[in-house]
């Protein structure tokens, strides 16, 4: 499944056996880990972006209504 | 694709351009007279274009293409001198794709191949150094360019060299710097920029800092971002949001791969094996000082230009850019692509004149293939 | 025809000699233990003699093609060179609306060839030819010195015929017509890629080679106002449809998000940096349907092995001629235009 290519992990591995990155997101490149995706953050950034778009519908839905009452 | 897909959910998009377009309006900017944002890594500007941000965003904003691509700023010199040891006998050269159709004074690298040379094409350095391994009666050099997101594998590689002993193994290293060039932008008078975009991946590996003398020196905002169209967006949102505010502060938007203080490892194995040079120069801004790196004289087995002597300082410098090349113009952001005068005609990717046109993340390269004008006439 | 009673001739050797392209017993014996023992053809002379009732018929025409097959490796997941040498001659029949007839082959082997290795691609080749419903009918074997080759290759062409009142051509679409592919993108290029082993990438993902003759006649049958039909192989799906825009005249529009791909030729893409509409397929079509006809030409390849994955992804306009034109998942606009020299995976 997928796409699997050998990768130097120097960069991302802290105190802790290899085992332990199995089943985390990093950014791989040139075939060098070199960082470990922060879920957390990644969380936080999308949440965000929801709002700014769930915001952007609901004016977008409140303008419609206006427009039609206004017709 | 996980923390790919997410970040390219066109609903979310409405929300943050029409984010856009209200402070756009707020701060006065108009196409008469836009606010100016910089993206300056070679990878936003590809992604700009492959996404059609640019036609997205509204006409006060104007995007400012910047030197962030590190095939587009090689001199020709370092092509030839690629050429040079990649035409003697017993080496084989390897280096990115990218690099390969850089155009050099007498030949670019896919030349150079064709005329017999051997030169492969590698995804990684530790490729190319299992190739030292397997051909242990062969001189395999890498060509180490990019900025600092592939300093640290350059440098990685070189020290697992050092450690396994891997003797027929050299780089030939064209590594620059991404702070300096910036300041040299900064102190142009001729530039009008009011904010920027920063280099996710360059940031991911030296952190946020090194960029807090633009805030802090010379009064701009700095976002810095990620690659996906969602990340580039909320990034310039962020951007005019300190333009609204009277703020220029270094922020974060790339958080869920960027850490604050970089990568330690990364660092720590760049300040091994690299030194600054003096200066170095960059096609198309000139000689910019301390923005180069070279390697290290206690890694000097490892630098092809010590086993092979070339390199910066040998030889003449022929600096002198083809006829009607106008790539460093462009680069600084003082035309756009198609108003060089070649671009199209006597500049195609097909047969280019400058590095813009040849490397993918070039901005002519990005104009040309995407759309700009075309696709401008087009829809 | 009276023979000789023998026995079946033999290859001794395990690898390859300049003595196999000689002229003389080991290039018979290799011809025969090889080639000709697999394919059948129907004669031994130097020509195929052949003959079929539909060339006869008033209106129809002769379709000939020719093509070579350079692949490396020359074997992969999903197929071998000689897979691709019959699947690619008898699409470049089919997409033309012809019903592809006989095959010949030309093989030029570099010395030290494996004959293990031969039989393997004349095995595929024959397996290929018959599931298209084809004859491999006459061919050729050169050998040439080492280093002066690069494994096999092999130059086909390709014979057939298309029936009266029967004519697809790029330049017919109009705008409004339907653009339809009958499954996923990229597999070959992205399984050639990771086969290669430069990148360093391992992937399930194998070629999708295979012959597409059966699916244009059932599509032809169904709708049989479908503008032309294009296979999209070296360059990708982008150069077909820059092709017939060009051809045509006409603009081309395709949606990001109506194109099938697999998500591991979407990751091998992401990972170097490459456009998936710039890879290779060798099993994989786009054709123009006219919009009345398009639902019945869907239907028609989605009964098809070849076309289960079938799906439209744009239409023709007549807006920016020439120009194809991509909407992004995003919505923002992008052209896409013809490849410019070879697919080079990005850094930075």
């Amino acid at each position: 499944m997928g796409v699997r290519r050998q990768v130097n992990v120097a960069c991302i591995l802290k105190d802790e056996p290899i085992e332990a990155l199995i089943g985390t997101w990093s950014l791989i490149h040139v075939g060098f880990a070199m960082s470990r995706i922060n879920e957390e953050e990644a969380a936080l950034t999308l949440d965000v972006l929801r709002q700014l778009g769930e915001a952007q519908a609901e004016i977008e839905a409140m303008q419609a209504t206006e427009r039609m009452l206004a017709s | 694709m996980k923390y790919a897909d997410e970040f390219r959910d066109p609903v979310a998009a409405r929300g943050v351009l029409a984010a856009i377009a209200r402070i756009t309006d707020e701060i006065g900017a108009t196409r008469e007279k836009p606010v100016h944002i910089m993206e300056i890594c070679g990878g936003h500007t590809h992604a700009i274009f492959r996404y059609g941000l640019d036609k997205l965003t509204p006409p006060g904003l104007e995007f400012i293409h910047g030197p962030g691509c590190p095939v587009c700023v090689l001199p020709m010199s370092r092509i030839d001198e690629c050429v040079e040891i990649a035409e003697r006998p017993g080496v084989i050269m390897t280096t990115f794709g990218d690099a390969m159709r850089v155009p050099g004074h007498r030949k670019s690298l896919i030349q150079a191949k064709a005329d017999g040379a051997d030169i492969r094409m590698v995804y990684s350095p530790l490729d190319a150094l299992e190739l030292a391994r397997r051909h242990p009666d062969r001189e395999v050099v890498f060509f180490g360019l990019g900025f600092e997101t592939t300093t640290p594998s350059t440098a990685l590689t070189i020290l697992q060299a050092a450690a396994d002993g891997q003797t027929n193994f050299s780089v030939f290293c064209n590594h620059i710097t991404v702070p300096p060039p910036i300041k040299a932008l900064l102190d142009d008078p001729h530039m009008v920029l009011d904010g920027f975009v920063g280099p996710g991946h360059v940031s991911m590996v030296i952190g946020v800092h090194p960029y807090d003398f633009i805030a802090r020196d010379y009064g701009k905002p700095i976002v810095v971002a990620g690659f996906e169209p969602l990340d580039l967006l909320q990034s310039v949102l962020m951007v005019l949001e300190q333009i609204r505010d009277g703020r220029a502060e270094v922020e974060n938007q790339y958080s869920r791969v960027v850490p604050e203080h970089g990568n330690p490892v990364s660092i720590a194995a760049c300040a091994e094996v690299y030194e600054p040079r003096p200066s170095f120069e960059w096609r198309g801004l000139g000689e910019i000082d301390a923005s180069g790196l070279r390697i290290r004289p206690a890694f000097a087995a490892w630098d092809a230009e010590v086993k092979f002597g070339v390199g910066y300082g040998k030889g003449p410098r022929a600096v002198a850019e083809p006829d009607g090349c106008r790539c460093g113009d462009v680069m600084t952001g003082r035309i756009k692509p198609h108003a060089c005068p070649q671009f199209g005609t006597g500049c195609t990717p097909e047969m280019p004149l400058g590095a813009l046109m040849v490397s993918s993340e070039g901005a002519c390269a990005a104009y040309f293939q995407y759309g700009g004008l075309r696709l401008e006439a087009a829809l | 025809m009276n023979q000789r009673l023998r026995p079946p001739r033999r290859v001794v050797a395990d690898r390859v000699t300049l003595a196999h392209g000689g002229g003389g017993k080991a290039m018979r014996d290799l011809i025969a233990d090889v080639f000709t023992s697999v394919f059948a053809p129907p004669g031994m002379e130097d020509q195929a003699r052949l003959m079929h009732p539909a060339l006869l018929e008033p209106g129809a025409q002769l379709a000939f093609t020719t093509d070579g097959f350079v692949v490396s490796p020359m074997e992969f997941p999903g197929g071998d060179i000689g897979t691709i040498a019959v699947c690619g001659t008898v699409n470049d029949l089919a997409v033309g609306g012809a019903r592809p007839l006989w095959l010949s082959a030309a093989f030029i082997i570099e010395e030290g060839v494996e004959i293990a290795t031969l039989r393997r691609i004349a095995r595929s080749m024959q397996t290929a030819a018959e599931a298209a419903g084809v004859r491999i009918v006459t061919g050729d074997t050169k050998v040439v010195g080492r280093g002066s080759g690069d494994g096999v290759f092999v130059t086909t062409a390709g014979v057939g015929v298309i029936p009266p009142r029967r004519e697809l051509l790029a330049g017919k679409v109009r705008p409004g017509d339907v653009a339809i592919v009958n499954g996923v993108l990229g597999d070959h290029g992205a399984a050639i890629l990771a086969a290669r082993g430069d990148m360093a990438l391992t992937t399930d993902v194998a070629s999708d080679c295979q012959p597409l003759n059966h699916l244009i006649e059932a599509v032809l049958a169904a709708a049989p106002g479908i503008r032309c039909a294009r296979d999209a192989t070296r360059g990708g799906l982008a150069s077909a449809l820059n092709e017939i825009a060009d051809a045509a005249g006409v603009g081309i529009v395709i949606a990001e998000t109506d194109l099938p791909l697999r998500p591991e030729v979407k990751g091998v893409c992401e990972i170097l940096g490459l456009d998936p509409l710039y890879l290779a397929n060798e099993g994989t079509l786009v054709l123009f349907a006219p919009p009345d006809e398009a639902e019945a030409a869907l239907a028609a390849m989605r009964g098809t092995a070849a076309g289960a994955g079938a799906c439209i992804i744009g239409q023709a306009t007549a807006a920016h001629p020439g120009t194809v034109v991509m909407k992004t998942v995003f919505g923002g606009g992008r052209i896409v235009d013809m490849l410019v020299g070879e697919q080079l995976p990005r850094i930075c």
